[in-house]
């Protein structure tokens, strides 16, 4: 190499050795102590929590399983003193991974920090343990956009003005708009948010909703129902020709429409998911629900066991409105076995009333045992 | 083996092998200096929880390759394990969130009669129990724990995914078994639409 060469090969190292010393420079057993000239660089400071003396010219262990921990740091949050006073990991003994995964839930829980990572390094005398921390944003104030005309959306989901922030937070209140707007037929609805640097520096956080088409139900249809009119079931159902259109209340609607079967007696009723189709444009949704009814179910033997206050014919002819041979309804059962219950309680038994079937499908009835537990005295 | 499913397994392996590359020194704020060891960070946010890496070493540790395999097939495999591992805490997470909200838990005694019956089923008898537990690295205590989180997820499988499985009756055991982990996954898929999920393996 010649003498320009070696001069070039020397200012790459020199323009290498400048980028990696970019970030700062942690000497083994002295702390930084330059004055800061920004807060990023007091936040990238070492703030020593504890720490053993140890002599410069100790030797690094070798073997960090069993090396002391000699000095404890935590950096990344402007107050290290408040940081210190959460970690139970103290110097003078080997690191204790159950300790330190203590301190990185704890420090977590404080609802301060987005990031916790700890560091081992090994210094003259032993290891240096560092708490690495990045804090949790906090904005100057909240925005929602995009919402004026449509009803439902409650802006006191929105984070307060200088709360900390975190990101399960923002999922948080972006599902619960995205939820008050799905009732209200805006299925399609996105919700993004981002924060907006204001006039006077500070930050404010913005949430963003694109509501698209609200979504209204054109028609809705029953298929595979005999027994049951179209007109019983609809006056069951939440879901409504030139309504909004709301998948949960058409979850709750399968839910109602099987249980106005079983008030029918026909127990094996199987109600499939509906199905949904919408409109190109996303504004009008047809709603089909597949029945399959089954047979019709009676009574047969009825008992009542457990802790009774009574003989159990006394139960049967106070509270049981059915007879044997009539046809199941399960709204019938639940309100003679909320009667029971009232009955218990007046009498100072708190209770717990389970019906315990047995379905005889050869026969299609089926006989319930009302089993009453425990009977607490108050 | 179709070619379909060779082209996902080398997809699968190529993703994998990106992945260790990043393993090799898992940090994710700044560890800025070459002789800097992470001890312990946060490796996946669900809600308000976290998972750590202590976490997630402790339950890896008895799965990873301690053989003289190649060290590059063996970063690969332990990745997947993590990643696995990772996966399974995540949902197990969860589980505990939604058990949470339902009201769903076991009793002291619950988690006494499952202890008993695990015994029962392997023979052991209290000392061998705990002597098998230790192996694996858990405490009596921690593996009661277990027991416990094992016991309330079948019951939030029993209340939130038995009840919607369609032509489940008359299966035999193990295809029944099946059905039931499949509506399980779907169960928790949907139930990651709901909940904060942030993985930073």
């Amino acid at each position: 190499m010649g003498e320009r060469g070696a001069v070039r090969a020397g200012l790459l190292a020199l323009i290498a050795a400048g980028a990696c010393s970019s970030a700062p420079t942690k000497s083994a057993t002295v702390i930084p102590q330059a004055p800061p000239t920004s807060e990023a660089d007091e936040l990238a400071r070492d703030h020593v929590c504890e720490s053993i003396p140890t002599l410069s010219s100790s030797p690094k262990p070798h073997d960090s399983d069993a090396a002391v921990v000699v000095r404890i740091s935590t950096r990344g949050y402007r107050e290290p003193e408040k940081v210190c006073k959460y970690l139970r990991t103290h110097a003078g003994g080997p690191i204790d991974n159950a300790v330190i995964d203590k301190d990185v839930h704890d420090l977590w829980e404080t609802g301060l920090f987005d990031d916790v990572e700890v560091w081992r390094q090994g210094i003259a005398g032993g290891l240096a343990l560092t708490f690495s921390l990045k804090a949790r944003p906090s904005f100057a104030s909240t925005r929602l956009d995009g919402v004026r005309g449509i009803p439902g959306v409650d802006t006191s989901l929105l984070p307060a003005a200088g709360a900390l922030v975190d990101k399960a937070q923002l999922f948080k209140v972006k599902r619960s708009i995205l939820d008050e707007l799905a009732v209200n037929g805006y299925e399609h609805a996105d919700v993004s948010y981002t924060t907006e640097r204001q006039e006077d520096g500070s930050n404010e956080l913005v949430f963003n909703v694109e509501a698209h088409a609200q979504t209204v139900v054109e028609k809705v249809i029953f298929a595979g129902n005999k027994s049951v009119k179209d007109g019983d079931l609809m006056a069951v159902m939440g879901t409504i020709p030139g309504h909004p259109f709301s998948r949960d209340m058409l979850t709750r609607d399968a839910l109602v429409v099987a249980a106005a079967y079983y008030d029918r007696g026909y127990l094996m009723v199987q109600v499939d998911e509906p199905t949904v189709v919408e409109s190109p444009a996303g504004d009008s949704a047809q709603v089909t629900i597949d029945i399959r009814e089954g047979d019709v179910y009676r009574l047969g033997a009825v008992h009542v066991a457990g802790d009774l206050l009574q003989p159990e014919k006394e139960y049967l002819k106070s509270f049981w409105s059915s007879k044997q041979n009539d046809v199941f309804s399960r709204a019938t059962v639940i309100a003679d076995i909320e009667k029971m219950k009232d009955y218990q309680a007046q009498r100072g038994f708190q209770s717990s009333i389970e019906p315990v079937t047995e379905i005889h499908a050869d026969k299609k009835t089926i006989d319930i045992t009302l089993r009453i537990s425990p009977a607490g005295r108050p | 083996m179709s070619g379909r499913a060779l082209h996902g397994l080398w997809a699968a392996v190529a993703g994998a092998f990106a992945g260790a590359l990043c393993a090799i020194a898992p940090s994710t704020i700044a560890a800025e200096a070459s002789d800097h060891v992470t001890v312990d960070r946060i490796v996946a946010v669900v809600d308000n929880d976290v998972v750590t890496w202590i976490q997630l070493e402790k339950r890896v540790a008895p799965l990873l390759r301690r053989d003289e395999a190649p060290i590059g097939d063996r970063l690969e495999a332990d990745l997947g394990i993590r990643r696995e591992a990772l996966s399974k805490m995540i949902d197990e997470r969860i589980l505990a969130a939604v058990a949470a909200t339902d009201h769903v838990s076991a009793t002291d005694a619950e988690v006494d009669s499952a202890v008993v019956e695990v015994m029962k089923q392997n023979g052991l008898t209290q000392e061998g129990l705990s002597k098998a537990v230790h192996n694996t690295g858990m405490t009596d205590d921690e593996y009661r724990q277990d027991l416990r989180r094992q016991l309330i997820e079948a019951r939030v499988v029993q209340m939130k995914v038995v009840p919607k499985m369609k032509n489940a009756t008359g299966l035999a055991p193990d295809v029944y078994r099946q059905k039931v982990d499949q509506a399980t996954r779907a169960f928790l898929d949907d139930e990651k639409q709901r909940h904060y999920v942030e993985v930073r393996l």
